[in-house]
């Protein structure tokens, strides 16, 4: 019920989603594994475009009456995250095993995912869901697009040393939030 | 002042929006009953209720709502929140819901959690505003006065202690179709509901 009013657990999101994820998987494989590159710039922004799209002024039309909820805006921003999550990230493993290479790749995109979406909720607590999901979408491509330029291992954006960076990306975004949730004079907008 | 029996209390509230004061130094207490506030566009009064309805802060002064400080500890927001009503000036209504639908999800956000409580609730709202034989339709076919009864039907769920309504007329058409507004508005005896508006100027004084 408390998910209905999320566009990006509607139909129509993920079908989008499922499709891009796809088409990205299906060049991945077409390059016999040279060209991960679509499927790694795709598969962690999924989930980060599907949550900011879960909530918001401009997101959801009833985001005047949830900020005066007693449910809580946090609480239905997380309980939504975790819906996307839900929705998005076993559709993304299951098409990451169609991937060439090793059986790791399949979910080592799972790190990088992790650690955007709490670095996009931390972000829009600052600049709004919309404006966060430009700025992951914009320095994640960054990662992909310079390392596909600079020639290094396909993998490299979701190898082992990688994933230590998304983890603490993933705790500094944690704390912020759970610093302003702890300054929040105003409840519920830390989020 | 008796804190027990204000329902709304500001002392020397302020909010700016950048440079602009959109409000300087309120000083306001309201008891039980019904309150509108009258003034010209712009004077501040949908701040004043935004306030009011704990969705947005204060950046100076003391608020407390039903003897709570709503900026307080967590506990007192949600419990300042369950005693609230709100329509705002402008809701937007998801399209694909029918008017019970949006209503009940409303109900569920107040925390409404037994289905079969929550739908009476639901259905005894709808028929206050006089909708009860819309509650099947989509909202986006509903007429903009009959949307706006389906506003003010979110905001009686409970019979809310405080109730802020943000331009509750608009799009109602005088006579008959008010109705259900205004008696959804006038505090019955038994309820100890303060209803906070600021009074459609064109129509004041039919509520």
């Amino acid at each position: 019920m408390l998910l209905a009013a999320a566009a990006s657990l509607r139909g129509a999101w993920l079908v989008g989603a499922f499709l891009s994820l796809s088409f990205a998987t299906i060049a991945a494989d077409q390059s016999g594994g040279t060209a991960l590159a679509p499927f790694l710039l795709v598969a962690p922004l999924a989930p980060v475009l599907g949550v900011a799209a879960a909530y918001g002024p401009r997101q959801d039309p009833l985001e005047a009456l949830v900020a005066t909820a007693a449910y809580g805006r946090t609480r239905l921003i997380l309980l939504r995250t975790i819906a996307v999550l839900v929705s998005v990230l076993p559709v993304t493993a299951l098409l990451g095993l169609a991937l060439p290479g090793p059986r790791w790749l399949a979910g080592a995109w799972l790190g990088p995912a992790l650690a955007l979406v709490p670095v996009l909720l931390a972000l829009a607590g600052f600049v709004g869901p919309r404006a966060a999901a430009t700025i992951v979408l914009l320095g994640w491509s960054s990662v992909v697009v310079a390392s596909t330029r600079a020639g290094l291992d396909p993998a490299w954006p979701v190898q082992a040393a990688q994933q230590g960076v998304y983890l603490a990306l993933a705790l500094a975004a944690c704390a912020v939030i759970a610093v302003r949730l702890g300054l929040d004079r105003q409840r519920g907008v830390a989020l | 002042m008796n804190v027990a029996r204000s329902t709304v209390e500001l002392a020397g509230v302020g909010k700016r929006y950048g440079r602009r004061h959109a409000l300087a130094d309120v000083d306001l207490t309201l008891d039980h009953g019904l309150t509108g506030l009258l003034g010209p566009n712009g004077a501040g009064k949908t701040t004043l209720l935004h306030i009011v309805a704990t969705s947005i802060v204060a950046d100076s002064g003391q608020v407390r709502l039903l003897g709570r400080d709503p900026h307080g500890s967590h506990a007192d927001v949600t419990a300042v929140r369950r005693e609230l009503g709100y329509l705002p000036q402008e809701l937007g209504y998801p399209s694909d819901m029918t008017a019970f639908g949006f209503v009940e999800y409303v109900a569920v956000l107040k925390e409404w959690n037994d289905r079969e409580r929550r739908v009476r609730e639901v259905r005894r709202v709808l028929e206050l505003v006089d909708l009860t034989d819309q509650a099947p339709v989509r909202v986006s076919r509903l007429s903009g006065g009959q949307r706006r009864r389906v506003g003010l039907a979110q905001a009686l769920l409970g019979d809310p202690r405080l109730v802020v309504l943000d331009e509750p007329t608009t799009g109602l058409e005088p006579g008959t179709a008010r109705r259900p507004a205004a008696h959804a508005l006038h505090p019955r005896p038994q309820l100890d509901r303060a209803a906070v508006h600021p009074p459609d100027r064109r129509r004041r004084g039919a509520l």
